[in-house]
Formats: structure tokens, sequence, C-alpha cells
């Protein structure tokens, strides 16, 4: 990865495109996570992008690199909040997307039952991600979907790594107490 | 540790928080309580849920919009041939001004001055005519006309 970002400094826009790829996901799903508006989302993803690629011959820890481009969309997504033109609300269809009923490998659906169930659980799950307060669902989203470390989410979100903690801890019992049913097992269906 | 203090903190030492004494206690009564080691099960199950959603894809014709904006970005960092041009007569010009100003001024000749000393010693006047001229920038670089004009003042006084 150090590779690629030192490469696309020099203005290799193939090594940009290997950086894009690796990253666009995460980046779309935490924007998503945060404003209602798909098409607004992709347009944010855009924009952090762009910035991204303008800014990126200044960027000194190239090993930062993920954290950075994280940082320059929660700006992004801060200011379009603060500007009244984002929407924070997000619902269960938000965080799932339009069509991705075949991605989700939730528990292996070999029955028509079994389906039911595992469609439903990930649809509560999202429902109850939809639910958090947007700090919150902002941190989860970094940790749990993307694997950000809570030094690299602070990075991200401009606050203290204690912070992150607190957000992740309070987040957690919020999703325990809405996914009570699912929890509360003794067969892990997970 | 009770119960209910344990709850106050089972989800920051869940998410890996908490200082090293904290989850020392923590760990300590879970040992010994099966209910509260339930509710850990629970906040770690709640987290695992989470951690099976996927990421979603951008529109996949985001790259190409994208890919525009960078490929011109890339042509208007780098120098056109014109651009070369015009960069390498401003140098030109530049080196052409500095060399100007900086350059060596010519050496000037001062014209000779005559120095009418009013030296009233006759005898004196033949000495003082070959010396009567004096280089312009330095004046006192001919120290016999200085010493006889020292030495006329001398006289009058």
């Amino acid at each position: 990865m150090h590779d690629l970002v030192a490469e696309a400094q020099t203005g290799s826009v193939e090594a940009f495109e290997a950086l894009y790829r690796a990253h666009q996901s995460g980046i779309y799903t935490f924007i998503r996570s945060q404003v209602r508006e798909a098409e607004l989302a992709a347009d944010l993803t855009q924009q952090t992008f762009v910035r991204a690629w303008e800014a990126l011959p200044r960027l000194r820890a190239l090993g930062a690199f993920r954290g950075w481009l994280h940082r320059i969309a929660a700006n992004l997504v801060r200011d379009e909040v603060k500007s009244g033109r984002a929407r924070l609300e997000v619902t269960v269809t938000s965080l799932a997307g339009d069509d991705d009923e075949a991605e989700i490998e939730f528990p292996a659906a070999d029955t028509a039952e079994t389906v039911v169930v595992a469609n439903e659980l990930r649809d509560q799950v999202r429902a109850a991600l939809a639910h958090l307060p947007a700090e919150q669902r902002a941190a989860v989203v970094m940790h749990h979907l993307e694997g950000l470390s809570v030094t690299e989410i602070a990075h991200a979100l401009g606050v203290r790594p204690g912070t992150v903690m607190s957000r992740l801890a309070r987040a957690r019992e919020a999703l325990r107490r809405r996914l009570a049913r699912y929890v509360e097992v003794e067969d892990d269906l997970l | 540790m009770t119960c209910s203090e344990l709850r106050e903190y089972l989800s920051e030492v869940v998410v890996g928080g908490g200082s090293p004494w904290r989850r020392l206690r923590v760990n300590r009564h879970l040992r010994g309580c099966a209910s509260c080691r339930a509710e850990k099960a629970a906040l770690e199950r709640a987290g695992r849920l989470v951690s099976r959603l996927e990421l979603e894809s951008a529109p996949v014709e985001l790259w190409d919009s994208l890919r525009r904006h960078v490929e011109a970005s890339v042509r208007r960092r780098a120098p056109r041939p014109v651009d070369r041009l015009v960069l390498v007569g401003a140098l030109t010009v530049v080196l052409l001004v500095v060399g100007v100003m900086f350059r060596r001024p010519p050496t000037v000749v001062a014209p000779p001055i005559v120095v009418h000393t009013g030296v009233v010693d006759q005898d004196m006047r033949a000495a003082v005519d070959g010396h009567v001229s004096a280089d312009y920038a330095a004046p006192l670089s001919d120290p016999a006309a200085a010493g006889l004009r020292l030495e006329s003042e001398e006289e009058e006084s």
C-alpha cells in the first residue's frame, strides 16, 4: 500500500486507481451511513477522492493513508450536514443498499426457513445500526465494517482515542439492547 | 465488584477499553458470575453481528468520472512545450537583468587638480610646483605636498 501511495504521489493515475479500488467501498459505506441520499453519498465519495488526489503530494505519513482518507470524508460529511444539504437520519435501506440481497453472509441459508431468518436478522442489525446516534454509527462502521483501529478512527473523526472507545462501548450497549432476541441465546447463530 | 457495578463497565471492557486494573476486576467477577458472563457474551455477539455486514460498493460509474478529473489534473500539472519555451525565455531575461545590475562599474580616472597653496616663501615655489597635482581620489597620497602645506602654515603663524 505504501508503494501505491508513493507512486500515486508522483502523479500515477494507475496507482491512484488501485488505491480507489481498495478504499472506495469503505469510504462509500461510511458516507452512506451518515447521509440519507444515495446520490449525495456518491457525490461526497467522489469529492473525497478528488481532494485526496489533489492533496496527495503533501501527505508525509504514507502508512496513514486510510485514516487520512477517512478524515477527508468525515470533514466533507460534516460540512454537508452544517450546510443543511445532508440529512443525518439514515434508514434501514440506506445502510442496506438498494439491491444487495446476495451480499450478506449471515447464517448459512441452506433451507427456505434459514433464508428467512438470515434476511430478517440482517435487516434487524441494519435497523439497529441506523438507530444509533451519528457519531456512534460513524465509529461502529469504521471499526466493525472497515476494520479501522481506534487510533485511526480518532484521527479521522478529530477526537481522542478515549472518546472513540466510549462511543464504541455506548453503541455496543445500544446494539445489544435492540438485538436482544438474537444475542440472548445459548446457541450462537453466528 | 457487584453485578451492577460490572454492567457499568462491561461494554467498555468488551470493546477493548478500560484500565488494566478495571479489566482485572471485571475478569475476576466474571469467573464467579454466570449471569454477567452471559451478558458479556451477548455484547460480544452484538459486535459480531455488525461485523458481518458487508461494505457497500460505490456506483461503478464513479471511477470514470473521477478518472476524467484526475487525468485533466495531470495534464494541467505537466508543463507543455510552449510553457517550456516561455520558461527558458523568462529565465534568460532574468539572467540578463541580474548581469546588468551586478556588473563592475568602469574605473573613473579623476582629472588632475591644481592646488594653490598660497606659500609665501619664494624658495619653496619650485618644490611646490613639483607637487601641484594630487590624486583626486586620495588627496593625501602625496605626503610631500601635504608636508609642505603644513610647513608653510607653521611658518605663517
